[in-house]
């Protein structure tokens, strides 16, 4: 007798075969690689086969439900019903789960501090924000930056769908891994040329990325923290020197990370969990100090450190907290868990740690004179600016706001069109 | 954080010309652009039959050479003007 049974949305059948692989069961019980779930069912001493399979999506799930046996009726099948209800989890609305998560986690830890955050203390943009040649070619740098950034969805999200369509198994337990799609999407349909062009690219992008953080990174350290605290006054060859072991040490870090990295299933998890340590806090210092002139170098240095802190905290207790887990169980192998939003959680703990910290110091604490913040924090004007109303007027694609609220529009109507 | 700034008031050199980032990267984009289009003219059934019957080599190769084309001409007829000549 086969059923076809509807469980509230959003429900995922591959985590419920993960919890019940994991979880020990005194039935006999097997999963296969395709997730067909099979067990033996007891329905008033009769002795029944029961095999699940998912047909639906996890937005529109549906499980097929058969039940074999040598005397089964409407009767048993009923009861089946209601014994295997509990075991797939059937009775739990996730979808209160994820309202409520969805108002305060997503919105304020992804869509505020981690997003803003990525897009505002990124090193490689800040630097050339600051070196641009004017006021107005410095606000342009993270505008332009963003129209690219609007179509990333288009290069990740649309090859995966395809790799999953065209290779068989990928990402189950037989078949080849997630991180193994772009690579095997090359080597099914790239020809020898484009092929080599797309190696390039990808060595690019690698490289690109690697050499801006490491040319960031060793300015950073060599100006502001070697030259500013440690050995000042020395001649321009010595930091030039300390410069380029700075390259060397950053690059040789950036290869151990890895490693470290290796560690996760998911780059996804792993970039939000570096993001929530160090640019969530760095964002919150970032925004207090470019509008609030009186917040000194050592409020800086010790909000960094508690947002850091607090993000480390909520990162080894949110295992042992219920509300990270669906439907609010905590599972014996902690696999379960919603690793992004306890993240997200991260994030706003950093964010608000560090602005309380940095807000009290600062209060504590004796303002840097204001004659060394000119051009650099809100209301304090450069004075060697040159003066606004002599600047030559812009082409009209050059104005900022025309670049900001297009890429707010594109961004608007694209995410309207693949709601 | 660095700043950098041309102030000297003689003309541009030749080898700043010649390093104008429009050259790299139209440059490189156009000798890319041929060999794939070499490449394309040259494909042998089974690599098209490899991209789905299309030749992705010759229109890959196509359009890089004329993105490639189009920064040359860009450089040509803007040349990089110093700070201090504005």
């Amino acid at each position: 007798v086969g059923v076809e049974v509807r469980p509230h949305p959003p429900y995922n059948w591959d985590v419920v075969c993960l919890y019940l692989r994991t979880s020990p069961s005194a039935v006999l019980e097997s999963i296969d690689s395709d997730g067909t779930y099979r067990r033996a069912l007891t329905l008033d001493g009769i002795d029944a086969l029961l095999s699940a399979q998912s047909l639906g999506t996890v937005d529109r799930p549906v499980l097929r439900l058969d039940v074999q046996g040598a005397a089964i009726n409407d009767g048993t099948v009923r009861l089946a019903l209601e014994q295997i209800r509990r075991t797939f989890l059937l009775d739990e609305d996730p979808s209160a789960f994820r309202a409520v998560v969805a108002a305060d986690g997503i919105v304020f830890g992804l869509g505020f501090v981690l997003s803003f955050g990525y897009w505002t203390t990124n090193f490689a943009e800040v630097q050339r924000a600051l070196s641009a040649k004017d006021l107005s070619a410095g606000q342009r740098t993270p505008l332009i930056g963003a129209y690219p950034k609007i179509f990333i969805p288009f290069l990740t999200i649309i090859p995966g769908l395809i790799a999953l369509v065209m290779v068989p198994k990928l990402g189950s337990k037989t078949g080849l891994p997630y991180n193994d799609a772009i690579p095997l999407l090359m080597n099914t349909f790239l020809p020898n040329g484009v092929l080599g062009v797309a190696m390039a690219g990808l060595l690019a992008a690698f490289m690109a990325g690697m050499a801006a953080n490491v040319s960031s990174f060793n300015t950073v350290f060599t100006y502001d923290i070697w030259q500013q605290y440690i050995r000042p006054d020395r001649p321009d060859a010595y930091y030039l020197r300390v410069g380029r072991i700075v390259t060397v040490a950053g690059v040789l870090i950036g290869i151990a990370t890895a490693f470290i990295a290796s560690g996760y299933s998911n780059i996804m998890n792993y970039i939000q969990l570096l993001f929530s340590f160090f640019n969530a806090p760095l964002f919150a210092t970032f925004i207090i100090a470019m509008f609030w002139k009186r917040v000194s170098p050592m409020s800086g240095v010790l909000g960094l450190a508690a947002g850091t802190l607090a993000a480390g905290i909520v990162h080894y207790t949110s295992v042992n907290v219920s509300y990270f887990y669906p439907g609010g169980h905590i599972d014996p192998a902690h696999a379960m868990i919603n690793v992004q939003m306890a993240n997200f959680y991260g994030a706003i703990a950093a964010f608000v740690v560090d602005a309380i910290v940095t807000v009290i110091v600062t209060l504590l604490g004796k303002p840097k004179p204001l004659a060394e913040l000119a051009g650099l924090v809100w209301g304090v004007d450069d004075p060697n600016a040159p003066d606004p109303a002599i600047k030559a007027a812009l082409p009209w694609y050059e104005s900022p706001k025309l670049l900001g609220f297009g890429a707010l529009g594109i961004t608007l109507v694209l995410s309207l069109v693949f709601l | 954080v660095s700043h950098q700034r041309t102030d000297s008031a003689e003309p541009e050199s030749a080898s700043a010309k010649l390093f104008d980032l429009r050259v790299l990267i139209g440059g490189l984009f156009t000798v890319y652009g041929l060999v794939l289009i070499i490449a394309g003219i040259f494909s042998s059934a089974a690599e098209r039959h490899k991209a789905a019957g299309i030749n992705i080599n010759l229109w890959m190769g196509l359009g890089m050479l004329a993105l490639g084309l189009l920064f040359l001409l860009w450089w040509r007829l803007r040349p990089l003007i110093s700070a201090t000549s504005t």
